[in-house]
């Protein structure tokens, strides 16, 4: 870190303006463990679209980006399972009815975020700045494992180099400080009078949590090219991994490659 | 560009299961009977009520198995270790096409004999459905039918569904609210449901729910009451019919109209099951159910295994069914 206030002193203005529109289109692979409703470990290979807005006005930097992602999930080795529930009535009438234990994955994020440059150089910017985020993961399998609702402040930091005039690489590093989590409870159900399931679910099962309890590290590599003044294409990796031990332990880690389109606003 | 593909090989290479997430529970006999015996230790509510010492089924059953127990071999110990439990909330299900594991009164009782809906249209000239869960229609002597099939849906369907429904009946001095095959749903609609017959508020039952891997680790209790809801209630005399297929939020309903003054609970004894429950997973893809709760009724006792008593007890006889007559209704419609 020594070097960090020697190059900001060298640093030359590079006045940057731009507003940024752009869609990810890519395949997310995610693997998932609850201890809470079983001990497997759950894969999944999804397709995730992200709508992102990418603004820098001089050192300031503001992100937005809704993104979702969907995709079968099941343990590896039970691939093809299936479960019978075969039943008579009292006319002897006998039904078997036969199903695939295949789940699916639904998750969201919406984030907003700022950043400032404390490097900010015709080559270079380094950033610091904080993310405000929802992140929703609704996995519906026939255990109910993975259902989390995280309302969160990240800290972040990013590194962008700007190769040439039509090459740009960005690396990121994010991570929760503080946030409230919805988890099912411990008794992994919710019921309580007058309320709906959902009402229920983020009454009984949200609290507050700190660095420390609920640890997440987002990192990601982009590559940006430009093909005129006002559009790019580019590729994207995000690398994901949470540990959330409340009220049993959850981990998690997701990988995602993709390819993303944007134009200046 | 090379860049960006040597930092995504390196990070992929990174990204190991093992290291990210842990190592996966071995698939082997001893491996799946700790997953199960834990499992049933850290979430099961209803050791205390049932008198059950897991401690001991563990010493019990444990030294049974070896890494060469087969999977014949391990369902007949789960059988055996579950079925002091007697708890309809309570099996275990496998990928095989065959029965699932039972604790609870199913494990023998496997057809319905005493209710079936195809014989209702014998009373009900004019059996009407909202939606999937209810069937309606008019019986003689000028007295309402209800048949709740189960309280999945939300509490905005039997919301729409009741008015719509005692608009249809129009004037009624009775009415028959059928639930002897409902196997649940969601508590809080059951609550709803029974509040639209309720004149009065009333305690009900009191639920804790399991809050840690202890024996005493239990929510703090949470109280129930049935009271008046929605625009339009029946508040006039109600038969109840419940069966020993009347499970779960369907025993909790009951346990509400058993407060209220104008319902009478005719047929047989609910199931006995009134906890909510959950599945945990084994490494070997078996599915343990299992009760989390502790449901005790209004006057402070659980009815975990035994079931809601019913005012009038009477049961029909597969005959009766097969030969298209429903004594309980014609009992509930005399009372009316």
């Amino acid at each position: 870190m020594l070097w960090l206030p020697a190059l900001i002193g060298r640093a030359q203005e590079a006045p940057r303006s731009y507003d940024r529109l752009g869609l990810l289109v890519g395949r997310q692979q995610t693997h998932l463990q609850d201890q809470q409703f079983s001990s497997l470990i759950y894969n999944a290979n999804e397709l995730s679209l992200r709508l992102f807005y990418d603004g820098k006005h001089n050192r300031s930097n503001w992100n937005v980006f809704f993104d979702a992602a969907t995709g079968d999930l099941y343990p590896p080795q039970y691939a093809n399972r299936m479960l019978y529930n075969t039943t008579e009535d009292v006319y002897g009438n006998i039904t078997t009815d036969s199903f695939f234990v295949i789940g699916n994955t639904l998750t969201a994020n919406f984030q907003l975020g700022y950043a400032y440059d404390l490097v900010h150089t015709a080559t270079w910017e380094v950033s610091v700045g904080a993310d405000v985020r929802n992140q929703l993961m609704y996995p519906s399998t026939f255990v109910n494992l993975g259902i989390m609702n995280s309302a969160s402040l990240l800290m972040a930091a990013n590194a962008t180099w700007y190769v040439n005039k039509a090459n740009e690489v960005k690396l990121g590093v994010s991570f929760p400080v503080m946030g409230f989590n919805t988890r099912f409870p411990y008794s992994g159900t919710v019921s309580l009078p007058n309320q709906t399931l959902l009402e229920a679910f983020f009454d009984g099962g949200t609290q507050f949590v700190s660095f420390g309890d609920y640890n997440q590290v987002n990192a990601s590599c982009s590559w940006r090219f430009a093909l005129s003044p006002k559009t790019g294409l580019g590729l994207r990796y995000d690398f994901m991994w949470q540990q959330y031990a409340v009220p049993s332990t959850l981990k998690q880690y997701a990988t995602r490659i993709g390819a993303t389109i944007d134009i200046k606003l | 560009m090379k860049y960006f593909l040597l930092f995504t090989a390196i990070i992929s290479l990174m990204s190991c299961e093992e290291a990210l997430i842990g190592p996966a529970v071995p698939n082997d006999p001893i491996s799946n009977f700790e997953e199960m015996w834990n499992g049933y230790d850290q979430y099961y509510g209803l050791f205390q009520v049932k008198n059950v010492d897991w401690n001991a089924v563990y010493a019990q059953y444990r030294p049974q198995i070896t890494e060469q127990t087969t999977d014949a071999e391990l369902k007949t110990i789960f059988h055996a270790m579950i079925d002091p439990l007697n708890d309809n909330h309570t099996f275990i299900i496998t990928d095989e096409n065959e029965p699932r594991i039972e604790s609870g009164i199913f494990d023998t009782l496997k057809i319905q004999t005493d209710f079936s809906l195809d014989v209702i249209p014998e009373y009900v000239h004019d059996l009407n459905h909202f939606g999937a869960a209810i069937d309606y229609g008019k019986l003689d002597d000028n007295i309402g039918y209800i048949h709740f099939g189960d309280f999945i849906p939300s509490q905005k369907y039997f919301q729409d569904a009741i008015d719509v429904i005692l608009s249809e009946i129009g004037h009624i001095h009775g009415l028959v609210i059928d639930i002897r095959d409902n196997p649940g749903g969601n508590d809080a609609t059951a609550q709803y449901v029974a509040g639209r017959f309720a004149e009065e508020r009333a305690l009900y039952m009191n639920v804790r729910k399991k809050s840690g891997p202890g024996p005493n680790d239990f929510s703090q209790t949470i109280p129930w009451f049935v009271e008046p809801t929605g625009g339009t209630r029946f508040t006039e005399p109600i038969v109840l019919l419940t069966s020993r297929w009347t499970q779960s939020a369907g025993e909790t309903f009951t346990l509400a109209m058993q407060e209220l003054s104008n319902v009478t609970q005719l047929g047989d004894y609910t199931s006995g099951a009134f906890s909510d429950n959950i599945a945990r997973e084994l490494p070997n893809g078996w599915f343990c159910f299992m009760s989390i709760g502790d449901y005790k009724a209004s006057d402070g006792k659980s009815y975990e295994g035994i079931g809601v008593k019913p005012d009038v007890l009477l049961v029909n006889t597969k005959e009766d069914i097969l030969s298209g007559k429903d004594k309980e209704l014609e009992k509930a419609m005399e009372l009316l």
